[in-house]
């Protein structure tokens, strides 16, 4: 049929739009700038001094091994599986209509991972030893695995990011030909040409590094990551085969609330709401909802167990979320972080788009507590008492007498935990400003090329206000007859849902000028395939030229003498 | 900063075995025990309950764990020998606890770069100049004999820590009414500290008292209990202490349903 057509002023209109990130610097993106300038200043003060003392100055001990940089490693690595989830989704189970979304999505995981590596070396005794992981690795520690799939993921991210990155570069280049940034828009075009060629090999190497990603996302945090925690027989509460499925829901969860946020915030301070409509922010926290349910299922196996025949150690955990010093954050997480959360992306009345921010706004932190909630309970109850080390000795409600560890983050914890977040700030808005936020063919806008004469009698048709009572005129499609063109095409807009625009492709006039009777003589030629009707033969081969693509020559096939 | 050198040259020259874990025979009765270590060396503790719960001159003061400190001179948090008191036990008065050094050791398994090995004579080391601090280890151990160097060690504090922990000794052994004697030739005799400290961000734990057994003296607790409660041998030679105590009386393992193989024998616990 026919071919779309590119309209190129609204592309670019289109284009403008999305790169009002790159044009436009307000004074707030300086003043955004300077506070995270500052934070991170803060931050290098407080990691000097952890650099230089040790970890004495956090708030590990023991048995409290694992504390916030963990908890918090964790946490972003389970922000970091929903973007590449998002755009693995729209390339290869083509929800094409989460396009907008797919670079913010990548770029979240991008920068999720860098943290989350960031976050590990914080936590190492000896990060000056860091490279012994890969001198001395050796492949039968969780740790090794865990290394070696971020690293892994981050690299396929990377490279999925840079080919739809690619792809722009011509655009960019076009746009800001004398800018600092077009010898780096040039280098990362790499020769990019924008062919069909060109887009195709693209493509496919998309596609095919998006089925790789999608595994790889499902083995990284749903497999790897939580081996490292489930695989320890020393503490009850990791030890559990539910332990990996757990940390997917939870990554999921709360990578599906991140997109939200960050797709709700740049449409907002971009005013992309064309781009970014509330059918994807609607779907992305119906998504959130189906995690957010499953992460309460998993929750109420684990404890349920738990409670009502766990080992003693396992007992004492449960206990211990449930009554003993871990309760005010386990109860207002479970109650405020999932319970609410849930119920505002089930009732009617809060579904809305503000509604699904301020759960997705819910579940981020309350995430994180969760995953605080994951690591210190089962450290804090060791399986063999250690009286002398452990500070607390006493009995809890329905523990027995046992040594409690205790962990209270420390000032260097929450400034590097800080810092980590300035550099993930940081790096977002150094890349909006330089690179598009969303992907430039999102904004492209496609229309119907301009109709072509099919008749010499449609030629009426071009200035009909001309002639308001215009040649009579039939609708093929259904063959009912009108005094002119403009009642067919109402009628072909009402009844058949043509545009007034396409009407051509319906209404035809009928020559002399006369409405044509319905038992009319003067139909002469009739369309053996639609059965329309027509005064002459070369109309009938005009028509199935245009409607049934059948050339000229073979009209005899087509039309058939009344 | 301590040399690497002499250290390294020190392990290597104890044969030691890098790697992975030494997996364990599925044995559980004494006989199988013996029988599987018959003729090669492999050092256990066996620590009679009976006789440690008697020994009221450690009520308060263990002598044992400040022995371990004397001689190691450990962190102030970090207790490679612990004595766990009565009400945190159903079977004993004091249960005193160093490193299991396990034949199915989770810690060794779950290293990252290698750095805590098991020897073939059953001691399980850590290698202080691999180790990355991660605190894996740790956190697997079921035992909690794993220790971290929080922070870096001071000369004052490793003077101060000795002296503390080797007057600690002597006021047990006064009130036991007994002499501590050690072996004229013994020259990693305590208070004298052979023992390097170990520099902060690495895990640090019980070694059996390696640099003492090599040179064929027991371990700094064997020889500080003021009742011998604490027997140390190679219960691969069948004329040991503690192959005959494994030989003739019952004992339990800590968590012996953890599948870890421990090395550290209880006996004596009834009554």
């Amino acid at each position: 049929m026919r071919e779309l057509e590119l309209d190129h002023e609204k592309t670019e209109a289109n284009m403008d739009k999305i790169l009002v990130s790159v044009t436009r610097t307000t004074g707030g993106f300086y003043k955004f700038l300077i506070v995270s300038l500052l934070v991170l200043a803060w931050f290098g003060f407080a990691y000097y001094q952890q650099l230089s003392k040790g970890l004495v100055v956090t708030g590990l001990n023991e048995p409290m091994y694992w504390g916030l940089y963990i908890g918090t490693f964790v946490w972003f690595v389970g922000i970091a599986h929903g973007g590449i989830a998002i755009s693995a989704a729209v390339t290869v189970l083509n929800l094409e209509q989460y396009k907008p979304v797919a670079r913010l999505g990548e770029l979240l995981t991008l920068i999720c991972l860098s943290l989350s590596g960031i976050m590990i070396t914080f936590d190492l005794g000896r990060p000056d030893r860091a490279i012994n992981l890969v001198h001395w690795g050796r492949y039968q520690s969780p740790l090794s695995w865990d290394v070696f799939i971020i690293v892994l993921y981050f690299m396929g991210s990377l490279t999925f990011f840079y080919i739809g990155l690619r792809r722009e570069m011509p655009d960019m280049i076009k746009k800001f030909p004398d800018n600092m940034m077009t010898g780096v828009y040039k280098f990362l075009g790499a020769g990019y040409k924008g062919t069909q060629k060109d887009k195709r090999i693209n493509d496919k190497v998309g596609y095919y590094l998006g089925i790789a990603l999608l595994l790889i996302m499902c083995s990284a945090s749903g497999f790897i990551i939580p081996l490292i925690f489930a695989l320890q027989v020393a503490q009850p509460g990791w030890f559990t085969g539910l332990l990996p499925i757990y940390f997917l829901a939870a990554a999921l969860a709360s990578a599906l609330a991140a997109i939200i946020l960050m797709a709700y915030i740049t449409r907002w301070m971009f005013d992309w709401y064309e781009f970014i409509s509330d059918k994807i922010i609607h779907g992305l926290a119906m998504g959130l909802r189906v995690f957010l349910f499953l992460y309460l299922y998993f929750i109420v196996c684990e404890q349920l167990v738990m409670r009502y025949a766990g080992l003693l150690p396992e007992q004492n955990v449960s206990n211990a979320l449930f009554f003993g010093e871990f309760a005010p954050f386990w109860w207002g997480y479970l109650i405020l972080g999932l319970i609410l959360p849930l119920v505002i992306l089930i009732l009617p009345q809060t579904k809305t788009i503000k509604g699904y921010v301020i759960a997705s706004a819910i579940v981020i932190p309350a995430l994180w507590l969760k995953r605080m909630l994951i690591v210190l309970p089962p450290l804090s109850r060791q399986l063999v008492p250690n009286p002398i080390v452990d500070p607390v000795t006493r009995s809890g409600f329905l523990e027995p007498l046992t040594t409690y560890g205790i962990y209270s983050p420390t000032w260097v914890e929450w400034s590097l935990f800080a810092g980590t977040l300035a550099v993930g700030f940081l790096m977002f808005a150094i890349f909006a400003k330089f690179f598009p936020l969303i992907e430039l063919d999102v904004g492209e806008v496609y229309v119907e090329p301009e109709p072509i004469a099919a008749t010499p009698a449609a030629a009426g048709e071009v200035a009909p206000a001309a002639e308001p009572t215009g040649p009579p005129a039939q609708c093929e499609l259904c063959e009912a007859t009108f005094s002119n063109l403009d009642e067919c095409c109402a009628h072909a807009e009402k009844e058949h849902g043509i545009a007034t625009d396409s009407c051509d492709m319906a209404c035809a006039e009928v020559e002399g000028g006369e409405a044509p009777a319905e038992a009319g003589g003067e139909m002469v030629s009739k369309c053996g395939l639609c059965d329309a009707e027509f005064a002459s033969k070369d109309e009938c081969c005009e028509h199935a030229e245009k409607e049934h693509a059948i050339a000229k020559d073979s009209c005899d096939m087509a039309c058939e003498d009344m | 900063m301590y040399s690497n050198v002499s250290r390294r040259k020190f392990l290597k020259l104890c044969g030691v075995a890098a790697g992975s874990a030494l997996l364990g025979s599925t044995v559980v009765s004494s006989k199988e025990i013996l029988k599987a270590a018959r003729g090669k060396t492999k050092y256990a503790m066996a620590i009679d309950l009976k006789a440690c719960a008697d020994t009221h001159a450690c009520d308060g003061i263990n002598a044992c764990v400040h022995a371990c400190k004397t001689v190691n001179v450990t962190p102030p948090n970090s207790y490679w020998m612990m004595a766990i008191e009565n009400e945190h036990i159903t079977f004993a008065e004091r249960l005193p606890r160093p490193c299991m050094q396990c034949d199915n050791p989770p810690c060794v398994k779950v290293c990252p770069v290698g750095a805590t090995f098991k020897r073939a004579d059953g001691i399980i080391l850590v290698d202080y100049f691999r180790c990355i601090g991660c605190r894996l280890c740790a956190v697997a151990c079921p035992y909690g004999v794993r220790y971290f160097n929080w922070d870096e060690p001071t000369k004052e504090r490793i003077d101060q820590t000795r002296a503390e922990s080797w007057s600690k000794v002597n006021e047990v052994w006064e009130k036991a009414g007994k002499e501590l004697k050690f072996d004229e030739n013994d020259e990693t005799a305590p208070p004298y500290m052979i023992e390097i400290p170990r520099p902060h961000g690495v895990i640090e734990k019980c070694n059996f008292c390696l640099h003492r057994v090599e040179k064929g003296f027991d371990p700094a607790c064997v020889v500080c209990c003021p009742s011998g409660a604490i027997k140390f041998g190679n219960i691969g030679d069948p004329t040991s202490e503690v192959s005959q105590i494994l030989h003739e009386k019952k004992y339990i393992r800590l968590l012996e349903e953890f599948n870890t193989k421990p090395n550290v024998y209880y006996y004596n616990t009834g009554d």
